[in-house]
């Protein structure tokens, strides 16, 4: 195996990196957003994120990239708007893309492990003079975020994987740099056998960071 | 005072759980509501907490008076009144409802903080309840490490914590073997000679005698009969004295 790919693919490394932190924080953001739009049952809002949820579901991130990149060019509105200098990067689409696609689920996972708390807990918090408000925030929230993180676990790794789409739009991330490879010396086994071995590099320490914190914040399921 | 209940009602659908209850319960009395499932002894005991709203009647509890159907006023405003009773009475649940997310100490020291005790106040009292309640090396256990009646014991410290007036109890000993059964009776004896008032629901008789300083017999939502501990030697009603043989 050629080992001097190494250097070249890594120079997209942190690019990869940075799309799925910043993905990542921009999704969980706007699903503890949509969570609670949702659990307060805010008409018009609610009405809104399902459609969210829906669209962001219901179709492939591949399509939601093009849509976001490609997609705001066509209008002179968007193109004369203060939006242009972001819509007008590629950095931002995917980044933009894959928050919205993540929130969306996120979102699904979040709403889930609350209604999964038992009411036991909610009239605990009753009987014991808590108010609705003190109850959601200081015990049925926290339980049920130690309960979402198996899920949301894989939900960040699906991110990161999904970031290598990014390249299909001119981004020079990971995947970018080994199709530019793979387009220079037609070493295709190896160059991408490369990138991929630097995608599971990443998984893995992705997933053992995951574990670390699953193990500590779920040992009260354990005994 | 202590608990005085006058012709409280409740239906569920068009299902009529309870029907006119009156009751009255001097302070540091232990009340048992014995009967068979489905008497409508539990809906009553939530009633007192108001964890379930009658539809009718009136309820004077710690001081604190409250009629039904309560007036329109801002639902704010029964909310908080609600919660400050709920403060007074505090409740013991069959299954327990310890938070399985939090320690034992957490579980103890989570309401009382809220409710603006300092955090080394909540836990130096945490620690003298779990010592009295034999569990001073459960302190940092997850409640889903203890036993059944390791639980409960955790559950009747966590109600403890915030000094109620009253203290329920649903079916306290439901889900426990026999010999536990004792501790949970030495518990509720020590805690009545402390001078709280206790409602405790049951449908076991023996349990019943050994605790009861007053017993109200319900039968189909209906209070059959009632008076002090002395029924259980001599029942006043058929019913009562049947229920007694099984």
């Amino acid at each position: 195996m050629n080992m001097d790919y190494l250097p070249e693919l890594l120079k997209g490394f942190g690019t990869t990196l940075e799309l799925t932190l910043v993905s990542l924080f921009t999704g969980l953001m706007l699903a503890i957003l949509f969570t609670i739009v949702l659990s307060l049952k805010v008409r018009a809002l609610s009405w809104l994120v399902k459609l969210q949820i829906l669209l962001f579901t219901g179709t492939p991130l591949l399509i939601q990239i093009f849509l976001i990149y490609y997609g705001p060019a066509q209008f002179d509105v968007i193109k004369n708007s203060v939006l242009w200098p972001w819509l007008s990067q590629p950095w931002f689409c995917a980044m933009l893309a894959l928050a919205l696609n993540s929130a969306a689920y996120s979102t699904l996972l979040f709403k889930g492990a609350i209604d999964a708390v038992p009411n036991s807990d909610w009239e605990a918090c009753m009987a014991l003079g808590m108010t609705h408000r003190q109850a959601l925030l200081r015990v049925i929230l926290p339980h049920a975020a130690r309960r979402a993180l198996p899920a949301y676990g894989n939900e960040v790794i699906l991110v990161m994987k999904g970031s290598s789409l990014a390249s299909t739009i001119t981004l020079m991330d990971l995947m970018g740099y080994a199709a530019r490879l793979n387009a220079q010396t037609y070493d295709t086994l190896t160059v991408f056998t490369m990138a991929g071995l630097i995608y599971l590099t990443m998984t893995g320490v992705l997933t053992l960071l995951i574990r670390l914190m699953e193990h500590k914040v779920l040992a009260f399921s354990r005994s | 005072m202590g608990i005085a209940v006058q012709s409280l009602s409740k239906s569920f659908g068009g299902h009529q759980v309870l029907r006119d209850i009156s009751f009255s319960i001097s302070k540091g009395e232990t009340t048992v509501l014995l009967g068979s499932s489905g008497a409508g002894k539990s809906t009553l005991l939530r009633m007192l907490n108001l964890l379930e709203s009658p539809d009718q009647g009136s309820l004077h509890i710690a001081d604190m008076a409250f009629s039904f159907p309560q007036k329109k006023s801002p639902s704010s405003n029964a909310s908080t009144k609600a919660c400050q009773l709920r403060r007074k009475v505090g409740m013991v649940f069959q299954q327990y409802h310890l938070w399985p997310h939090m320690t034992v100490l957490e579980n103890l020291m989570e309401a009382p903080v809220q409710q603006g005790m300092s955090k080394a106040e909540a836990r130096d009292k945490a620690m003298g309840l779990l010592e009295r309640m034999g569990l001073p090396d459960k302190v940092n256990a997850w409640p889903s490490s203890l036993s059944g009646g390791q639980q409960q014991r955790v559950a009747i410290a966590r109600a403890l914590m915030l000094s109620p007036e009253v203290l329920l109890f649903d079916e306290p000993t439901a889900a426990l073997d026999p010999a536990i059964t004792n501790q949970v009776v030495e518990i509720i004896n020590e805690l009545q000679a402390s001078g709280i008032t206790m409602v405790v629901v049951t449908h076991e008789v023996d349990f019943a005698r050994k605790i009861a300083s007053r017993v109200v017999y319900l039968e189909n939502g209906e209070i059959v009969e009632q008076g002090t501990a002395e029924r259980f030697t001599a029942p006043q009603t058929g019913a009562f004295k049947r229920y007694l043989q099984h």
